[in-house]
């Protein structure tokens, strides 16, 4: 945006935002933390 | 699984830096392409990471590790990077940057996606959630339609795809090779196909002093992207941590 006065479109930011959001559900799976979240829960 | 918050800390610091890196190659990436093609910027990129690389192999006296009875599986590697890179270099010159990363950043996804059919690993439901809002996202993003559809959203996105494929045959290798004999097949065999590509009209543009800093930048850049594996990280349970991971140490300065 500074370098090459790009456009910020929000669209691209709350697209963004759920891609993190998947990668993060990723990660939590992979590292057991939702399983172990269901245990706690039971 | 005792050590896993300070690993966590650990990642997100590594994330931080990745994006550091990865902001800058785009920049350089984009700096280059004023001058070269795609092909012409992976050439002489992929000459300053073979040197680089030979240079610490030689230092490090690895080259007992360089191993040559899995040319077959590292080319198919390469090949999957080199379209990858070509068209992510290609997209950094015509679309947003922030529109470039966002849908790079998927490229997690489809090793999710992946690998069962390439990996044979469990595609449980929290995985497949996070498919359907990973694509999810990807619509939001590329927002396809006649008029926001073009050739640097779908060379952005198909870009993911390639690197997702590079993650899961880099896993693949990494049961029998180490990260020198990788990265050196990497640089050696992209050089050779750079070569290649862009001489293939006859029309190759030497570097000039111009795009010198970007090609040069990009080569460093991305051989630090890639030099750090996960599996030296000791991150619990490497498929999942692996295919996340990789990304974001793509630029830690670890070499053994």
């Amino acid at each position: 945006m500074i370098l090459y006065d790009e456009a910020v479109v929000v669209w691209i930011f709350v697209g963004a935002a759920l891609i993190f959001a998947a990668n993060y559900l990723n990660i939590l799976e992979a590292a057991g933390r939702i399983g172990a979240m269901k245990q706690r829960r039971s | 699984m005792h050590n896993q918050p300070t690993e966590i800390g650990k990642a997100a610091l590594w994330m931080t830096g990745a994006i550091v890196s990865f902001s800058s190659m785009a920049i350089a990436g984009r700096e280059a392409g004023h001058a070269l093609d795609t092909f012409e910027i992976m050439t002489y990129r992929s000459l300053v990471g073979l040197i680089i690389v030979v240079c610490l192999i030689s230092f490090t006296g690895k080259w007992g590790s360089v191993k040559t009875n899995r040319l077959g599986s590292h080319l198919i590697r390469n090949l999957a990077h080199f379209t990858g890179q070509n068209l992510w270099f290609y997209a950094v010159t015509l679309s947003p940057l922030a529109q470039v990363f966002a849908l790079e950043f998927t490229s997690p996804l489809w090793v999710m996606v992946l690998s069962p059919l390439l990996l044979g690993e469990r595609l449980t439901r929290i995985r497949g959630i996070a498919a359907l809002l990973g694509f999810a996202g990807i619509l939001i993003v590329a927002r396809p339609s006649p008029d926001s559809l073009n050739a640097g959203v779908i060379t952005a996105a198909s870009c993911a795809i390639f690197f997702a494929l590079t993650v899961i045959f880099t896993k693949r290798l990494t049961r029998h090779d180490g990260i020198a004999s990788i990265l050196f097949w990497l640089t050696s065999m992209q050089l050779v196909l750079g070569l290649i590509m862009a001489g293939w009209d006859a029309d190759m543009t030497l570097p000039t002093l111009q795009p010198c800093p970007g090609f040069c930048s990009s080569g460093l850049l991305g051989w630090r992207r890639i030099s750090a594996f996960p599996m030296r990280c000791r991150l619990p349970r490497p498929p999942w941590w692996f295919l996340l991971i990789l990304r974001a140490f793509r630029s830690s300065p670890c070499w053994q």
